[in-house]
């Protein structure tokens, strides 16, 4: 029992940061069809931008991780108006392999910026580390706490943004329809630019809780990070932000379990799940099937 | 009469020659190395370009013929790689092995390594090609990073250690046949029956499949024909390299192949080998550029794709792609050739 409960604490805090990563998947994939695969790497440079914020000036955890935020947010702006918007409605595989292009480089131009490098950094600590115990030895510590915690407020906001404003009745009528939208006075660019301003500013959040957890940081950690959030929103149903959420939260918790059964399972152990749901859920777990057109 | 026997001979030849002009572009490569002109480094490089072209190849026929998006190359390579490896490194080890079994051995290892890569891909493929669009996309990244999950447990090949040790046996001789017979094979696939009912599921796999057409079958064949291809590749590949690790044979590597496909032009069979060949030099040719050249390459690819959305080649097709049958008939009819 104490076993369990510790488990599921480290479950769902990993979970959490899997669901925020995967939010901007899905939003994205949600409003132009697109996998995003530069995505993952907006999680490393939230992470470098909390770890120099903190560096270099000395701040706090908060405006280290509001930093962390917008940075790869406007960052993602400047992305998509470069290399995805150009592409918007040529054959939708030029718009993935530029995709891969921009992930590419966001990979390799920090490693060879001198200050950033290939080398592993550690990450500073933001949040004085105390243990609370639950049940017997079962313990959360403030970390896991500032991890659920911080997502939980921002998945209240962003579901707020979504339902109740007028930004967020945009983006829906956008997902649902883009020509039709832009017919009813949509500024279909400012919303498609929106929601990638959002989608980044998760991942950046994502990248700092991250790295609170796991303090040591690289270039390459978005590209794992990021595959692992993509699958949690394929699980989930692209394209479905609650299905992004719980998508995350079963990942986080099966690849806990499966690697306290057995140490290399927990890699393998999140795909089988997946394929086993695809096959009986071919659009996930929240998604919706897509209509045969005639 | 007289006319009929010069177009048929004029064909034959037509026929015959992209396999001389391999050959010789094979006894080219050979003289300029012997006469040290060419660093055995480029060599290898040619070599390689050459396996990734195979793969692009099969991928072709799954994505740009069928229509059926994979991203799960590099799993069936691996699993072509490493059941070839065992093959020549764990049944055949024993020392005196004659000069004249190795070549046998070495066919016997790329036959199994491209069979266990079919089969790999009909279990995947059966199951998991009545998915749609990016979610059978997402299986075959899933199945691929399963397979390599599945290797990194299996201690007898090294596990995540990697698999070390496999004999140096291709040379770019076999791999210039490979190619070859990959091509061979590719150009009269598509252009057959088998072919066109592959394209008519790509175009409107509803509508084919009320004209008649069988079409779990033909993207199960296709799946299984691709996957072997790669298997094949994947053999070759671990008698150039000798050495194998699971980390190789990850999604990103299998994204390559997608890029290679595309950016070469994903409408036609010269698009998948050029660019191919082109993307596996090009970050070789950087490499005096140190780390910088795969930010180059990055660059390079979005430029690519942003002025060249159908890839290089554009749907321009090498006219000896196209079975001298089929251009007949095109001009026969007033078609503009290509």
């Amino acid at each position: 029992m104490e076993q369990l409960i510790q488990l599921s604490v480290y479950g769902v805090q990993l979970g959490v940061i899997y669901a925020l990563i995967a939010l901007g998947y899905t939003m994205v994939y949600g409003i132009i069809n697109l996998i995003n695969f530069a995505h993952g790497d907006f999680v490393m440079i939230g992470s470098f931008t909390a770890f120099f914020a903190v560096n270099l000036t000395g701040v706090g955890f908060f405006p280290a991780i509001i930093t962390a935020m917008l940075f790869p947010a406007i960052l993602s702006i400047l992305i998509e108006r470069l290399a995805y918007r150009p592409l918007r409605n040529k054959p939708r595989l030029s718009a993935l392999i530029t995709a891969i292009g921009v992930s590419i480089f966001l990979e390799n131009f920090p490693r060879m910026v001198p200050f950033i490098g290939p080398n592993f950094r550690r990450f500073p600590e933001l949040i004085p580390m105390r243990h609370f115990y639950l049940w017997g030895q079962a313990s959360i510590n403030t970390i896991q706490v500032t991890n659920i915690v911080a997502s939980s407020v921002l998945l209240v906001l962003l579901i707020f943004l979504v339902q109740y404003t007028k930004m967020g009745r945009a983006m829906r009528a956008v997902a649902y329809n883009k020509d039709a939208a832009a017919l009813m006075g949509i500024d279909v660019n400012r919303v498609i630019s929106f929601t990638f301003f959002i989608g980044a500013a998760l991942a950046g959040a994502g990248g700092v809780l991250y790295s609170l957890t796991y303090p040591m940081i690289d270039v390459l950690m978005g590209v794992w990070l990021g595959t692992k959030a993509f699958i949690a929103a394929v699980f989930g149903g692209i394209g479905s932000i609650p299905g992004a959420v719980l998508g995350g939260l079963l990942m986080g918790i099966i690849e806990v379990f499966a690697t306290a059964v057995y140490s290399e399972l927990g890699y393998g152990s999140s795909f089988v799940v997946l394929i086993l749901v695809l096959l009986f859920r071919p659009s996930g777990l929240l998604g919706k099937a897509p209509l045969d057109k005639v | 009469m007289e006319k009929t026997t010069t177009r048929m001979i004029v064909a034959k030849i037509k026929d015959y020659a992209p396999a001389l002009g391999l050959f010789v572009f094979y006894l080219v490569c050979i003289q300029l190395r012997q006469a040290g002109y060419v660093k055995n480094y480029w060599l290898q490089v040619l070599m390689f370009a050459l396996i990734n072209g195979m793969v692009t190849l099969g991928l072709y026929l799954i994505n740009g013929i069928t229509g059926q998006f994979s991203i799960g190359q590099a799993g069936f390579i691996s699993v072509g790689a490493y059941s070839s490896g065992a093959v020549t490194t764990l049944l055949f080890n024993f020392p005196p092995l004659s000069v004249y079994v190795k070549p046998f051995v070495f066919l016997l290892s790329i036959a199994v390594g491209g069979i266990v890569a079919g089969i790999c891909g009909y279990l995947i493929g059966r199951p998991s090609l009545r998915l749609k669009g990016d979610y059978l996309a997402i299986v075959t990244l899933a199945f691929g990073e399963i397979l390599r999950a599945i290797i990194r447990c299996i201690p007898q090949v090294g596990g995540p250690r990697g698999f070390t040790g496999i004999p140096r046996y291709s040379t770019l001789g076999w791999i210039v046949v490979f190619f070859g017979l990959t091509v061979w094979l590719m150009r009269n696939y598509i252009h057959s029956s088998f072919g066109r009912a592959c394209v008519s599921i790509r175009e409107d796999e509803l509508a084919s499949e009320t004209m008649g057409v069988d079409t779990t079958r033909y993207k199960v064949q296709a799946f299984v024909l691709g996957a072997m291809i790669a298997g094949v590749a994947g053999a070759l590949l671990a008698h150039v390299l000798g050495f194998l690790h699971p980390d190789q044979f990850n999604y990103i590597r299998s994204t390559d192949f997608l890029v290679y496909l595309y950016a070469g032009g994903a409408g036609t069979m010269s698009g998948a080998i050029v660019g191919a060949s082109l993307l596996t030099i090009l970050p070789e040719a950087l490499r005096f550029l140190a780390g910088w050249r795969l930010v180059i390459y990055g660059i390079v690819l979005v430029l690519m794709m942003l002025y060249r959305p159908t890839g290089i080649c554009g749907g321009k097709e090498f006219p000896f792609l196209i079975p001298h049958v089929e251009r007949d008939a095109l001009s026969e009819n007033g078609w503009e050739t290509p």
